[in-house]
């Protein structure tokens, strides 16, 4: 999988995508208004961006709008419920993981027939085109590529000289041996990395750099019991050396940015996902900077995930009409113009060549991250198996009983497992 | 607020003086943490978690003015429609519960004790049980998306707790006053409107309150029925302001909109204080 | 005309004009259900059709998104069998009942009482003491209350600078998260504070005076007439309070991540069921999880108005 920023036929495409796109969202000149139901989840930041988009699309085609925008926790209830109300909105902002759980319970409309048509990917990257199939029929429609990646403190380690090497190639050990290094010189109450026990990405690209995955294509545990003790037993490490905060400083991050240890201080590494480096700069004083994940076996262990998707909903009375909402989205230039790279860095190679310019630094860095990634990645893992949610939740509360000593680390990790095995096999 | 009401007491100036000391540290400690949240709706983002306890340097109302547009709609909205909820719930559940109250109270009816009975039993409800089923309920009366399954509940009167508080008030009054109405002719409805609504006036003002400022302050029910932004009630329009997935999180703005949002409920509370405490008084000693 | 309306009375003081039992009877009912009207459509309509609706989801598999289809009693032998979760969550929740309900009372019946007697400012402290039941549950809550009880909130501070302790961090430790939600439950206590004080207005004051000049302290009195005259008020708060914290959701949702952390510390009863519900894709199980703590909920009223007859007086014991 690739993914070049080559300027491939910039020119041939500039005015085409726009022509295209607009007659896309107009469509044939008779056809009567429609009114749609459109919801994401996100922030304020986002809410603006995303609404902006929605009134350009409403004088462009003349179709009414209606914009539903709710945070992620509340976001999955309310979908839930919609959806048991057979009452989906038309256009739906979909997750990696739900993506399946929605499609394959029929509540989604396969894009198949509308590419082409209302939907005009011609520029679109296939790899990430893919990453919204489910079962050989696209879902969704990736509205952004990211990957997981480790963000340090970058004022703090320039100002101790310290030079990170070229982050596609370092291991595990040569980045604890850069922890030990750097115990005694960093500032008292800042740690040299968070703690990445309770991280089911982390613990994906661990047993990916062993040629694992986290599930196998027919939805079983994709590892082993011995690859998750020896996670278990890194992070460990790293809390018993003093690398990582102890346990119960780093749970006071409940999984909002703000918590993180690299906002609250307490540490010079964090884990994010790519797309979220704007936000966690604008939250940061120091300047911070993105480096891939060191590796702890010989595969690659990272790889460019969609970050979010637009689906359309099954029960849609005008999915025609829902399909040029969506594409004006993922494809219009004036309004990624707007939306920019805030729900990650679009699969569309013009458009991503005409926003590339407008680009603040920090968003510059991500997708030189992304460059970098594409040079060692492996491909997209096979589509999480039903109930993955529960068992991504359970690894914290696990990972907890280690870190706070209430568990014997073997038996925390049996427990865990069996528990995963369990969980698929219940319905 | 007057001390006229208050009974005649024994008091030392020494112990008087004890008791401000003990208010005086509860009270601290009770609204130290509010105290934060204003001071700290007054400081920049940066500022409020790097160094939480420093006070703000100045009061600029920055926070203030961004929080109040920072999303599609203005605030302005947002308190529109929590009023007209909260407004329209308090009537509905002063008409509904007092009248439900009032044949508890007062009227002899075939299986009174069991459908009393009943009520005490809604009560106890976990309100997660019959969430999706009434979802499905008032999407098939095409209510979704308004502000008709927040409202039209209370005028049937699900709020058993105001039910029962009224009952117990209106247990309280004198049976004679309503005997001697019938005498004079009286049907039950001229009492309960002529006699007996004009007497609870504190449990009414008491029943008011609570369902005002449970109205205002509920999240889950407008999450679930308000799709469209521009319905959106002031804790749903809080709850958009952060989200964990990533992004500009505003919480000096955050903080700004949440002080704000205290005042409706704070300036009823403060208006209607010395009403609620008879409200609740007669009913509960049963005397 | 005197006979169409039958007020009850202590005795059945009114003339009652018989002539046939049945028609008797529904001329005798006819009012009363007229003014249930509303409620009583509420009821059907609202909240028993759902609950009905709930009881049958809880013998099915249903995951929201596809039809229901029916699972026997599946749900109820996995909730008493299997399900490792859900004896934490009953634990988390017997523990803050068990905890949060009597302290809650406590202080509220505590400021209530010096409340009560203060004479200057009442109407102040009062709405001092209000203000956080004011709050509700949301967002600038749950940062609050991060920040009071974290590593280097103020709670650690004071205790730093009065004992030179270094606290842990409370909201995130498994031994003490369960504890600020039982610090939040009181901190809002505003509610029972206010029925107490009007119970305590209900008191003669010449009882105290009485007592004052026998000479029995003020222990004494508390013991002897402020407890045993409040009995029915402090049934009241008991009976709402301890519905109130079974069904508690809200507090733990903001607080804790909204999944019980940490280690299920914090994983109210409520919690775990709108978890399976919502985020799990379980209605069937979770309106099983429903059905279960009414059940509780209504074992535990039905203890305490058992009860009641031994420390409850009326004294108009009409009912």
């Amino acid at each position: 999988m690739t993914f070049k920023l080559n300027r491939r036929g910039f020119g041939r495409l500039a005015g085409s995508t726009a022509v295209a796109g607009l007659l896309a969202a107009t469509g044939s000149a008779a056809r009567a208004a429609a009114s749609l139901r459109l919801i994401w989840w996100g922030n304020p930041e986002r809410d603006k961006r995303t609404i902006a988009v929605v009134d350009l699309y409403k004088k462009a085609s003349g179709d009414e709008v209606g914009a539903e925008s709710y945070a992620w926790g509340d976001y999955w209830a309310k979908l839930a419920t919609q959806a048991a109300g057979q009452n989906l909105p038309d256009v739906i902002q979909m997750d990696y993981r739900y993506i399946f759980e929605y499609a394959r319970r029929n509540q989604l409309a396969a894009l198949d027939g509308f590419i082409g048509k209302e939907l005009n990917l011609g520029d679109f990257d296939p790899n990430q085109l893919d990453s919204g199939k489910v079962d050989g029929k696209t879902y969704g429609i990736s509205l952004g590529a990211n990957s997981m990646s480790h963000v340090f403190n970058k004022t703090l380690l320039d100002g101790l000289g310290v030079k990170l090497p070229d982050s596609s190639k370092w291991t595990t050990a040569e980045w604890v041996a850069l922890g030990k290094d750097l115990k005694g010189k960093l500032p008292a109450g800042i740690f040299f990395s968070e703690n990445m026990g309770l991280l089911e990405p982390r613990l994906q690209t661990w047993v990916r750099s062993l040629g694992r995955d986290l599930y196998t294509a027919d939805g079983k545990i994709g590892y082993e019991l011995g690859d998750l003790v020896s996670f278990f037993e890194f992070w460990k490490m790293m809390q018993d050396e003093g690398l990582t905060p102890p346990a119960d400083v780093q749970a006071q991050d409940s999984g909002k940015m703000e918590e993180s240890m690299m906002v609250t201080k307490r540490a010079a590494f964090n884990f994010l996902h790519s797309n979220q480096l704007v936000a966690m700069q604008k939250l940061v004083e120091s300047e911070v900077d993105v480096v891939m994940i060191p590796g702890n076996g010989d595969k690659a262990g990272q790889y460019l995930k969609p970050s979010m998707f637009m689906s359309i909903a099954e029960t849609s009375a005008d999915k025609a009409s829902a399909a040029r909402l969506l594409n004006f989205f993922a494809t219009d230039e004036s309004a990624n113009d707007i939306l920019l790279i805030e729900r990650g860095v679009t699969g569309d190679a013009s458009i991503r060549d005409r926003i590339l310019p407008k680009l603040n630094p920090t968003e510059q860095k991500i997708i030189n991250y992304l460059n970098l990634v594409s040079t060692r990645v492996s491909p997209l893992p096979p589509p999480p198996p039903k109930n993955a949610g529960e068992i991504d939740k359970a690894l914290r509360p696990a990972w907890e009983s280690v870190a706070f000593g209430r568990a014997k680390l073997e038996d925390a990790a049996k427990t865990y497992y069996d528990n995963a095995v369990a969980i698929l096999a219940r319905a | 607020m007057s001390s006229g009401d208050l009974p005649a007491t024994i008091n030392s100036g020494k112990n008087e003086f004890l008791r401000h000391i003990v208010l005086g540290a509860a009270a601290l400690a009770m609204i130290y943490p509010l105290l934060w949240m204003f001071l700290s709706s007054f400081k920049p983002d940066e500022l409020i978690f790097s160094d939480p306890t420093s006070l703000p340097t100045s009061f600029g109302l920055d926070n203030y003015y961004k929080g109040w547009t920072a999303l599609r709609e203005s605030f302005t909205t947002f308190y529109l429609n929590s009023f007209i909820v909260s407004v329209l719930a308090v009537i509905g559940n002063l008409l509904a519960c007092s009248l439900t109250a009032f044949a508890f109270a007062r009227l002899e009816f075939w299986g009174r004790k069991f459908w009393f009975a009943m009520m005490m039993g809604t009560l106890m409800l976990p309100y997660h049980v019959t969430l999706v089923p009434q979802y499905v309920l008032f999407l098939k009366f095409g209510w979704v998306n308004s502000f008709l399954p927040l409202i039209v509940p209370k005028f049937l009167a699900v709020d058993a707790f105001f039910i029962f508080l009224m009952v117990q008030f209106f247990r309280g009054i004198p049976r004679e006053i309503d005997e001697a109405a019938i005498m004079d002719g009286c049907g039950p409805w001229r009492i309960y409107w002529k006699i007996m609504l004009p007497l609870s006036t504190p449990v009414l003002a008491t029943a008011a309150i609570f369902s005002f400022i449970w109205t205002y302050d509920d999240f889950l029910g407008p999450l679930i029925y308000l799709n469209d932004i521009k319905t959106y009630t002031v804790p749903l329009a809080l709850r958009a302001f952060v989200d964990s997935s990533g992004g500009e999180s505003l919480y000096g703005a955050l903080f700004a909109m949440s002080a704000l949002s205290l005042v409706p409920v704070f300036i009823v509370f403060l208006a209607f204080q010395r009403l609620i405490i008879r409200g609740v008084a007669l009913g509960a000693l049963k005397r | 005309m005197t006979d169409s309306v039958a007020i009850s009375g202590r005795q059945d003081v009114l003339p009652v004009v018989s002539n046939g039992g049945f028609r008797r009877e529904i001329r005798r009912s006819l009012p009363g259900y007229l003014f249930l009207l509303p409620w009583l459509t509420g009821f059907f309509v609202l909240t028993l059709g759902p609950t009905l609706a709930s009881l049958y989801l809880s013998f099915t598999d249903y995951d929201l998104l596809s039809p229901p289809r029916w699972a026997g009693l599946k749900n109820f032998e996995y909730a008493f069998t299997q399900d490792m979760r859900l004896r934490s969550a009953v634990s988390v929740t017997f523990n803050y009942v068990l905890w949060s309900v009597p302290l809650k009372l406590a202080v509220a019946l505590g400021l209530a009482m010096v409340l009560d007697r203060s004479v200057r400012g009442v109407g102040f402290y009062r709405a001092i003491f209000y203000l956080p039941s004011l709050l509700g549950a949301s967002v600038a809550i749950s940062v609050l209350w991060r920040q009071i009880f974290g590593a280097e909130g103020l709670v650690n501070k004071l205790l730093y600078l009065t004992t030179g302790l270094q606290g842990p961090s409370w909201v995130s430790h498994p031994d003490y998260a369960l504890w600020t939600l039982i610090a939040l439950a009181v901190w809002q206590f505003g509610s029972p504070m206010i029925i107490f004080l009007a119970g305590l207005r209900q008191i003669p004051q010449d009882l105290y005076e009485a007592a004052s000049m026998d000479g029995a302290s003020g222990w004494r009195q508390f013991w002897k007439i402020t407890l045993p005259l409040l009995a029915p008020v402090i049934f009241f708060n008991l009976v709402f309070q301890t519905i109130e914290a079974f069904k508690a959701f809200t507090q733990a949702f903001i607080i804790s991540g909204g999944e019980g952390w940490p280690i299920d510390s914090t994983l109210f009863y409520s919690l775990y069921l709108y978890i399976e519900a919502f985020a799990n894709f379980r209605m069937g199980y979770a309106s099983a999880l429903a059905w279960l703590l009414l059940i509780i909920i209504a074992a535990f009223t039905a203890i305490a108005f058992a009860t009641s007859k031994y420390w409850v007086y009326y004294e108009d014991e009409s009912r």
